[in-house]
C-alpha cells in the first residue's frame, strides 16, 4: 500500500493511462492544459495520484505552477514511495528532457521512479524500433514501454512496480546527471521521422494557409448544426418517454391538487427541462473529438491573430469552445494562457459564449417561433442557422467587449507571445469519449436538478393557490409577478415572463421550468403538449421572442460562474461588476432588438 | 554574419537555419521555456508552414513540432544552416 505519482508532459497519454490503471473514466484530451486538477485513483492496492502536465519543473503558466506546486509537496509526502514519469515514445528526446528533471526532483526527495514509455503502439504499427532495454541500463530507471491505448505493456508496468516497491530506495541509483535526452534519444529513439511526416501531411490541409481558415469555419459551422439537426431525434425520443410516463403516472395518483402537481410540476414543469439533456451529449462529444484528435492545438494557432485584434490570444480560444458546455471548465481551461492581461479578460468573457444551460431556452424558442423551413435539400435547416446566429452574436458580443476591456481597463503593455508544441494528430477512442459524454450530460442533469425541483415546486405552489389550476391569472405568484411587469412590458411580455427570468437568476436552466410549470397550470386539460406548441399558440409575438433570446445570450445568470470567477480573479468586486454590467447590456440590447422588429 | 541580423521570423519556408541565440529583451520566464523547448544555440531549425491570417509559424527541430507567433520568433536569433 503506497501513494504513486502520475507524472508527464501534456500530450503523452497520461491521463488515458491513468483512467486504464484505475478504471476511471475521466477526460482524456490531446490539448495542453486540459487536466487542470490533481486526481486520485486506486490502482490495486495502491493510491495513484495524476497531475496535469506541465512541459518542465520550471512552470511558465497558471496551470503548470499548480501542477509544479502540487507535484513538490506531494514528493515530500511520506506515503508516496514512487514517481511514474509517462513518455511519449514517439517524442523521445523532449520526453526524456522532462522525465531527467522529475527523476533528479524524485531522487533528491529520496523517492524511486520509473519511466513509463507511452503511445508504443505508434511505434509498432509504424514498424520503428526502441530500445528499452538499452535506455534503462544508461539510466538505471526502469523503462516500460507500454500503449494506454491498446493497453499493451501495463501487465509488465504492474509487475515491476511491484518489484520496484518493495526495494527500498537506496538500492536504487539516480540517473547520470551528465545525460543529455537529446543524446539519448539519437542513441535509443526511433531514428525514422514517418509520424513527423504524417503529421505535416495533415497540417498541410488543417494549417494551410488558403483553406485552414476556412476548414476551421465549416467545423464549426457543423458543430452548432450538429448540436441542433442530431439532438432532434433524441429530443423527440426523449420527449415521447416523457409524456408516455406522465399518461400513466398521472391516473394512478388521486385527482385533485396531487395529480395537478405531478402534472404541472413534475412533469411540465422538470420533464419540459430533461428534454434537452441530448443536446448537451452531442456538444460534449464533438468537443471532445476535436480535442483527442489533436487539432484543438491547431485551432489556437488559427485563431491567434484574428482573436489578437481583440485583445486576446489563440489560446483563448480552447476555453470559449469548451464554455459551450459550462462556464466552470472553461474558466479553469483558461489557467493555460501565458498572459496575465488575455487571461483575466478571457476570464471575464468566457460568461459570453453560449453555455449548455442557454441551449433549452435557444431550443425553446426557435422551436415556438421558427418555421422547420430547409435548405439545400434538407441539409440546413432554418432553425438550426438561428441557431447558429445565437451562438454567434454570444461571439460577437464577447469579442466587443474584449477589446473594451483591453484599451479601456486593462492598459498593461506586457503582451506575452505565443508558443506551443504541436500534438500528433491521433484517432480518438470511441469508448473513453462516448463515456465522457454521457457523464456530462448525467452531470449537468444532476447538479442543475435540485435547484430546478426547489424552484419548479415553490412556483408551482405560488402560482397554483389559492384557487387551483386553470387560475393562473388569479394566483399568489400573479399578483407577485405584476411587480416585475413594468421590466418586461416594454420587452413585449407579460407576468409570467418576467416571473421566468427573475427565477432565471438563481441559474438560467431554470427558466424552462417555470414556465413549463405555468402552462402546466393554466392548461389543465392537455398538460402533455410539448411547451413550444404551447408557447406558439399562447401568442408570443417574434419581437418578443428575439428580445428574450438576445437577454439570455449576453445575461451573466449563473451563480456558480461568479463563485469560480471570485476564486480564479481573487477579487470581489469583477464578478459584481461583471454581473452588474452584462445584466444591463443584455436588457439593453434586448429593448432595442424588440424596438426595432415591432416597428 | 554578424549576431543580431537575422532573426527566425526571416526564415523562408522549407528552408533550415542555425540557432544563434536568444534576445535579451525577451522576458527572461520565456527564455527559459525556449531552453526548455531544445530552442538551443547550435540546433539546426526548419520552418515548416506559415499558417492561416499569417498567424503564428510552424517550425520543426529534429523530432518535434513547435509553433511561435512574430514576437517570439523575433527575439531567437539565426544564422544560415552548412554556412
Amino acid at each position: 500500500m503506497a501513494d504513486i505519482l502520475l507524472i508527464g508532459k501534456p500530450n503523452t497519454g497520461k491521463t488515458l493511462l491513468f483512467n486504464r490503471l484505475t478504471g476511471l473514466q475521466q477526460k482524456v484530451a490531446n490539448y495542453p492544459g486540459v487536466t487542470v486538477q490533481v486526481k486520485q485513483g486506486r490502482w490495486d492496492k495502491n493510491q495513484l495520484i495524476d497531475f496535469p502536465g506541465t512541459y518542465s519543473l520550471t512552470p511558465l503558466t497558471q496551470d503548470e505552477d499548480v501542477a509544479v506546486q502540487e507535484f513538490r509537496y506531494q514528493l515530500q509526502r511520506r506515503e508516496v514511495e514512487l514517481v511514474l514519469c509517462v513518455l511519449d515514445a514517439t517524442q523521445l528526446e523532449r520526453s526524456l528532457f522532462f522525465a531527467l528533471q522529475a527523476a533528479a526532483a524524485a531522487h533528491r526527495a529520496e523517492k524511486k521512479i520509473i519511466f513509463v514509455l507511452n503511445m508504443m503502439d505508434d511505434i509498432i504499427n509504424n514498424k520503428l524500433k526502441i530500445d528499452s532495454e538499452g535506455l534503462a541500463r544508461e539510466l538505471h530507471v526502469p523503462v516500460v514501454p507500454v500503449s494506454g491505448k491498446t493497453q499493451f505493456g501495463l501487465d509488465v508496468l504492474k509487475k515491476t512496480v511491484d518489484e520496484y516497491l518493495k526495494k527500498s530506495v537506496f538500492e536504487t541509483t539516480p540517473p547520470p546527471e551528465t545525460l543529455l535526452s537529446k543524446n539519448l534519444a539519437m542513441q535509443y529513439g526511433a531514428q525514422s521521422d514517418v509520424l513527423m511526416k504524417k503529421m505535416n501531411r495533415l497540417d498541410q490541409i488543417f494549417l494551410s494557409t488558403f483553406f485552414g481558415g476556412a476548414i476551421f469555419l465549416v467545423i464549426m459551422a457543423f458543430l452548432f448544426q450538429a448540436i441542433f439537426s442530431w439532438a432532434t431525434p433524441l429530443m423527440d425520443a426523449t420527449e415521447f418517454l416523457i409524456t408516455s410516463l406522465g399518461h400513466m403516472v398521472s391516473p394512478l395518483v388521486p385527482a385533485g391538487w396531487v395529480r395537478d402537481f405531478v402534472d404541472g410540476a413534475v412533469f411540465g414543469g422538470i420533464g419540459t427541462f430533461v428534454v434537452f439533456v441530448p443536446q448537451i451529449f452531442i456538444l460534449t462529444f464533438i468537443i471532445g473529438l476535436m480535442e483527442d484528435s489533436g487539432y484543438l492545438s491547431r485551432v489556437a494557432i488559427i485563431c491567434h491573430k484574428p482573436l489578437r485584434v481583440f485583445g486576446l490570444s489563440g489560446k483563448s480560444f480552447i476555453p470559449f469552445l469548451s464554455g459551450h458546455a459550462c462556464a466552470i471548465p472553461a474558466i479553469y481551461a483558461a489557467r493555460m494562457i501565458e498572459s496575465p492581461k488575455k487571461r483575466l479578460i478571457t476570464l471575464l468573457t468566457i460568461p459570453l459564449i453560449s453555455c449548455s444551460a442557454r441551449l433549452p431556452i435557444y431550443a425553446l424558442f426557435i422551436a415556438a417561433l421558427i418555421p422547420k423551413t430547409k435548405y439545400l435539400g434538407g441539409l440546413v435547416s432554418l432553425q438550426g442557422l438561428v441557431f447558429f446566429a445565437l451562438f454567434l452574436l454570444g461571439y460577437v458580443v464577447a469579442l466587443l467587449v474584449s477589446s473594451f476591456y483591453s484599451k479601456v481597463i486593462y492598459k498593461s503593455k506586457s503582451d506575452a507571445p505565443f508558443v506551443i508544441e504541436l500534438p500528433a494528430y491521433r484517432i480518438p477512442l470511441l469508448k473513453p469519449l462516448l463515456f465522457r459524454s454521457v457523464r456530462s450530460a448525467w452531470e449537468f442533469l444532476s447538479s442543475a436538478g435540485p435547484t430546478i425541483f426547489t424552484v419548479v415546486v415553490a412556483v408551482w405552489v405560488l402560482a397554483y393557490f389559492p384557487y387551483g389550476a386553470g387560475h393562473l391569472n388569479e394566483s399568489w405568484l400573479a399578483q407577485i409577478g405584476h411587480w416585475f411587469e413594468p421590466f418586461v412590458r416594454p420587452l413585449g411580455l407579460d407576468w409570467r415572463y418576467g416571473v421566468a427570468i427573475l427565477t432565471s437568476f438563481i441559474a438560467r436552466e431554470v427558466f424552462v421550468g417555470t414556465l413549463g410549470t405555468f402552462y402546466g397550470i393554466d392548461s389543465a386539460e392537455d398538460n402533455v403538449t410539448g411547451l413550444a406548441e404551447k408557447i406558439g399558440m399562447g401568442g408570443l409575438s417574434l419581437a418578443s421572442g428575439v428580445a428574450l433570446l438576445v437577454f439570455y445570450v449576453i445575461a451573466l445568470q449563473c451563480v456558480s460562474t461568479l463563485v469560480t470567477l471570485r476564486r480564479e480573479t481573487g477579487s470581489q468586486i469583477i464578478p459584481i461588476a461583471v454581473f452588474l454590467f452584462y445584466t444591463l447590456l443584455a436588457y439593453g440590447l434586448a429593448l432595442i432588438s424588440y424596438q426595432l422588429l415591432v416597428s | 554574419m554578424k549576431s543580431g541580423a537575422k532573426t527566425l521570423w526571416s526564415l523562408a519556408v522549407k528552408s533550415q537555419g542555425q540557432i544563434e541565440g536568444l534576445s535579451e529583451n525577451l522576458d527572461s520566464k520565456y527564455q527559459q521555456r525556449l531552453l526548455d523547448l531544445g530552442i538551443m544555440p547550435g540546433e539546426e531549425i526548419m520552418c515548416l508552414r506559415t499558417t492561416p491570417f499569417n498567424g503564428p509559424r510552424v517550425y520543426q527541430m529534429r523530432h518535434t513540432v513547435l509553433s511561435f507567433d512574430r514576437e517570439i520568433c523575433e527575439s531567437i536569433f539565426i544564422k544560415d544552416s552548412n554556412g
